[in-house]
């Protein structure tokens, strides 16, 4: 940068407000129309084609793909997939501003541990995961590359998210008592993702009916600064805060994991996490790409019926204005569960529990084109995750927008040697929201590029200068709360003994169920370890 | 005493003059507190101290207005001439001081913010008391302070949206330079009449908008003159591109090369470093052949990844065998220059204009991933990993992709920093080098613009010395040769972790060696 530029650019955040009006983009992704087809009742023609196959999937997210992958490792290729959207991946899904590839949901996943088989597989199947000199390795390139993560904090960016630098000994104090907590919890139980590979241990059960924040007054932890760490952690991976959450969903955040590191800790999370450009659609498309066949995407699910003989499901495209039936052996069921409650006729109980019990935090999804790297405060330099500290979003129903998760960027794991344009992608959870939905829905995009633009200024005051493009992408029913329940884990496990069926006793040997369900709900919160866990094991049991 | 009635020309001016003044007040203050923020980092300190400081001078001035007892228009002519005259030159002598004298800079800058501010303290009363002669005192003070405070509004906004950006610190200082000197001359002819010593106003009034004039018309000059004591010899050609600031400077010591002000090389030593990069892997390459001839077993495909000079190229040129040589440089404005600019193709002897040359502008990561061409030699020229980005270039991803492009019988050099200055980066890159399973052979060399110098051979044979060089080499012989690959105590090899993409420790560990020594280059 020419330093006469640099003097001139210099002086802007002195006053800094920019014309925002320049600024294009829109709402982007969900066809809301297609999903509220089901909602407002609207009549369908009468099936026009029947399809015969063995086994038809309802549900192109992770869940699906896992099912369908499962079922080609078995060689049963005579499948259909049903998908309501025009593109598979669900929540992991990828898109592009200005050229520049981008997330439109869930960004990361971390080196799954031994309690993720599955995972580890298809990461050897990507070739994302090799055995070198007898040990297991990560693909460098698509390893989170270093700086991972920095927090705007007290006017500076600091390495790591946990708030350290200029706090007091009391909050010291207290991030080592949480971290202690955290550690006896891994001493007592063990902390699985995928959390429904494993029986809860009575630990867990007592957690998972305790709220958070009950949790947390019961242990003297007041401090702000911790609360506030520990809410964004929640919100970043529930959707909700600390007072939403059970406290079973905030410890397994850490236990499940690598624990609470209180200060003074290493900022790379061992073990690394995989991230990449367009996000986990790196995964998904990867999935989906060898079955393009059999996907039927912009079909909406209209009825599940299991018939003695076989199933029958019904769905509609409104692009061709023509309803389809497929005749099958089974169905998987990985659609959402109150989708799925819906769409199945005469619905077992647990079905109906679940629906019932569950509660869909809505999300919004910011990409950002920025046309040049943002002037940045002192502190570490930009990172991956890029997440700014918010002194008033730490107690309920203060945060009549959703508070925002920070930014990653989406060129971080680029190899260019000069940073230049790129895309932010921010996100908000409005699980906390009161009527976020309703909010997520109605607010205007102009509305929503004030406030972000605002949140994110705190750290960058020339981002509305450098900003040209903004893309929302919104969910509704992003993602099941794990909310405290008295029962605990998945108290609403389907007929069939799912534990069982992961645990790989009873696989050989053929299952009677018609319909299976997998999905990320019926783990209770949203991860991709869930979701591709409970799809794969759907996948993988012969049918009748 | 009047009170009330329609406003006299006077009383109009002063208060025009009012709201000028508080507006270049503080576009002078603003200006200081924006270039001490840039030249000397921590923006909160800086603009808390200039405007403490600015505050404090106008109370100061404000005091003495009082020992201001006659003659108050011919007072304020003079004051606001000084304004326009310090204020208006503030950025500008602030700027070249600190190129020349970077050790008073702290000094200049709070005496001149001083002056300011207490000349600024002084007008305003002189104006209220100029003014009290017509006006009655509740309607003067509130008059004279609505203006005050409108010119700081005013100013407030249009300098960091309109001014800076448009103008620049120095042209924005000298603009309100003029418009300070403009009310200067505005109250000669308002006060024509009071005036003793008219002419010697006039007088005065005009050499004020002359030299500010001449100084906002050459403020171009005033900045090449501060980037020239930067660079310390003249600069003789300038070239922003998108990924740098290419500075080429002429001196006593011939031609020097600065990017983004760091310097590449020195035309009278550059020599050692470019012939130390090359000949150890072209000269060797051959003698490690069996039954090789003369030049029959040279090198015959050859890459340089960086090093846009044409200076590695050179060197590799002078040998005859060799058939191609693909040069990668990111920057098609650095290949252009060292191929177009005649003092600079003297450099590099025409190198890039060679038919054996081809030029690939692109990032040599990408274009490692891309090639399907295995090489017999890769010279790796990269800058010094002073950033994550740049950091990028010397992880295990980055040799590994290296590896597979380097012919089995090849060798790859890489340029890497100082192991004297920063030992643990060095090690670093070896260990890294290692880490993906190539031989790592490294060596250093003396080259005195940069200190000794640190590079390291990579390759899948065990490297053997040259039994032969090119003719016409200025450092390099036989007999010295092996030196280089010594390492003294003080430069010896340290455990090291492996620099990955995921951690990039060489970016942390080269900032903390060279912090020690370098606090600016």
């Amino acid at each position: 940068m020419r330093r006469r530029n640099f003097l001139a650019s210099s002086a802007l955040p002195l006053l800094g407000c920019e014309k925002t009006s320049d600024i294009s983009g829109g709402f982007t992704g969900i066809a809301f129309e297609r999903g509220h087809w089901l909602r407002d009742g609207k009549a369908w023609p009468a099936p026009s084609v029947v399809h015969k196959t063995r086994v038809v999937i309802a549900g192109g997210g992770v869940a699906g793909l896992a099912a369908a992958r499962a079922l080609r490792l078995k060689g049963l290729d005579d499948f259909a997939l049903l998908e309501l959207e025009d593109e598979t991946g669900g929540n992991s899904r990828g898109g592009a501003v200005n050229g520049i590839a981008c997330p439109l949901g869930a960004h990361y996943l971390p080196v799954p541990s031994d309690d993720a088989p599955e995972v580890q597989d298809l990461l050897e199947e990507f070739g994302l995961r090799k055995r070198v000199a007898g040990r297991w390795e990560y693909d460098e390139r698509h390893l989170c590359h270093s700086p991972q993560e920095r927090l705007f904090f007290k006017g500076a960016w600091q390495n790591g998210l946990l708030p350290v630098q200029g706090v007091g000994a009391d909050t010291l104090a207290q991030y080592q008592k949480f971290a202690d907590l955290v550690a006896a919890a891994q001493m007592a139980a063990h902390w699985a993702i995928p959390a429904s590979n494993m029986p809860f241990a009575p630990v867990q059960q007592a957690l998972s009916a305790t709220p958070f924040i009950a949790y947390l007054d019961q242990n003297g932890l007041t401090d702000p600064h911790l609360r506030w760490y520990l809410d964004y952690c929640c919100r970043d991976d529930y959707g909700a805060g600390i007072t939403t959450v059970s406290a079973w969903a905030g410890i397994h955040y850490f236990a499940s994991r690598h624990g609470f590191h209180a200060p003074g800790r290493d900022d790379n999370e061992p073990g690394g996490l995989l991230t990449w450009p367009e996000g986990n659609a790196w995964l998904t498309r990867r999935l989906a790409a060898p079955i393009k066949d059999r996907l039927f995407t912009g079909w909406i699910v209209l009825r599940i019926a299991v018939l003695k003989h076989g199933v029958e499901v019904d769905a509609f495209n409104p692009a061709i204005q023509a309803t389809h039936r497929w005749l099958a052996e089974r169905c998987i069921n990985a659609l959402p569960v109150f989708i799925a409650a819906r769409v199945v006729d005469n619905p077992p109980d647990f079905l109906r529990q679940a629906a019932a019990a569950t509660r869909y935090a809505p999300w919004l999804v910011a990409n950002i084109h920025i046309k040049a790297p943002l002037q940045d405060r002192p502190g570490p330099a930009p990172s991956w995750d890029n997440l700014i500290y918010g002194e008033d979003d730490g107690e309920n129903g203060k945060r009549p927008n959703g508070a925002g998760l920070g930014y990653v960027d989406a060129m971080h794991q680029s190899l260019l040697p000069v940073p230049g344009a790129t895309v932010l992608t921010h996100y908000r959870a409005l699980g906390d929201v009161p009527n976020g939905r309703k909010l997520l829905m109605d607010t205007p995009w102009a509305h929503w590029r004030d406030v972000i633009l605002a949140d994110l200024a705190r750290a960058h005051p020339d981002i509305a200068s450098k900003t040209t493009r903004i893309d929302i992408t919104r969910y509704g029913h992003a993602m099941a709360v794990p909310l405290p329940v008295l029962n605990g884990q998945i108290g609403r496990l389907p007929s069939w003994d799912m534990r069982s069926l992961l645990l790989k006793q009873e696989q050989s040997r053929p299952a009677p169920e018609r319909q299976l369900f997998a999905h990320a709900d019926w783990a209770g919160y949203s991860i991709f370890e869930e979701a591709f866990s409970l799809g794969h094991a759907a996948g993988s049991i012969p049918p009748v | 005493m009047k009170t009330n009635s329609t406003p006299q020309p006077v009383e109009v001016a002063l208060l025009a003059s009012v709201f000028v003044i508080a507006a270049c007040g503080l576009v002078y203050e603003l200006a200081a507190g924006a270039l001490a923020s840039y030249l000397l980092g921590d923006s909160v300190l800086q603009f808390s101290t200039v405007i403490g400081a600015y505050l404090f001078a106008m109370g100061v001035g404000s005091y003495l207005s009082r020992f201001f007892e006659r003659q108050l228009p011919a007072h304020f002519l003079r004051i606001e001439l000084l304004v326009a005259l310090v204020g208006g030159a503030l950025p500008a002598i602030l700027f070249i001081a600190n190129a020349y004298t970077p050790g008073s800079f702290r000094f200049l800058l709070y005496a001149m913010v001083f002056a300011v501010g207490a000349l600024v303290g002084l007008e305003i009363p002189l104006v209220m008391r100029i003014l009290k002669r017509d006006v009655a005192l509740k309607d003067l003070v509130s008059q004279v302070l609505t203006f005050d405070y409108l010119g700081a509004l005013a100013v407030s906004i249009a300098f960091p949206l309109l001014l800076v950006p448009q103008l620049g610190l120095i042209r924005t200082g000298l603009l309100f330079g003029l418009m300070n000197a403009a009310v200067a001359v505005w109250a000669l002819w308002l006060f024509r009449d009071e005036l003793r010593q008219f002419k010697a106003h006039a007088l005065a009034c005009a050499l004020s908008l002359v030299a500010l004039g001449a100084a906002f018309a050459g403020a171009e000059r005033i900045t090449t003159l501060a980037e020239d004591k930067f660079y310390q010899d003249r600069v003789v050609f300038t070239a922003a591109s998108p990924y740098q600031r290419i500075v080429v400077t002429q001196g006593r010591g011939g031609h020097r090369l600065f990017l983004n002000g760091n310097l590449q090389f020195a035309q009278t030593d550059e020599y050692r470093y470019h012939e130390a990069l090359v000949h150890p892997v072209m000269a060797a390459y051959a003698a490690g052949i069996v039954g090789n001839t003369a030049d029959g077993g040279a090198p015959k495909k050859v890459a340089v990844l960086g090093g846009g000079d044409g200076m590695a190229v050179r060197e590799i040129l002078k040998y005859p065998g060799v058939e191609s040589v693909t040069l990668v440089e990111l920057d098609p404005a650095m290949t252009r220059l060292f191929s177009e600019q005649p003092t600079l193709t003297q450099l590099n002897g025409e190198s890039l204009k060679s038919p054996k040359v081809k030029i690939i502008n692109t990032d040599a990561f990408q274009w490692l991933e891309k090639t399907t061409d295995t090489f017999d030699v890769i010279v790796v020229d990269f800058p010094d990993p002073t950033n994550f980005n740049i950091g990028k270039l010397y992880t295990n991803s980055f040799y590994a992709l290296l590896d597979q492009r380097l012919a089995a019988s090849g060798y790859a050099v890489i340029q890497t920093t100082s192991p004297l200055v920063a030992r643990q980066s060095f090690w670093t890159v070896v260990q890294t080098i290692e880490s993906v399973g190539l031989t790592a052979t490294p060596y250093h060399a003396n080259v005195p613009s940069f200190g000794e110098w640190g590079y390291i051979i990579a390759s899948h044979r065990p490297y053997r010395l040259p039994t032969a060089l090119p003719d016409g080499l200025r450092f390099l012989n036989l007999q010295t040769l092996p030196l280089l690959f010594d390492f003294s105590l003080d430069m010896a090899r340290v455990p090291a972790e492996v620099n990955r993409l995921s951690n990039q420790v060489l970016v942390t560990t080269y900032e903390a060696e060279w912090g020690k020594v370098v606090v600016r280059q």
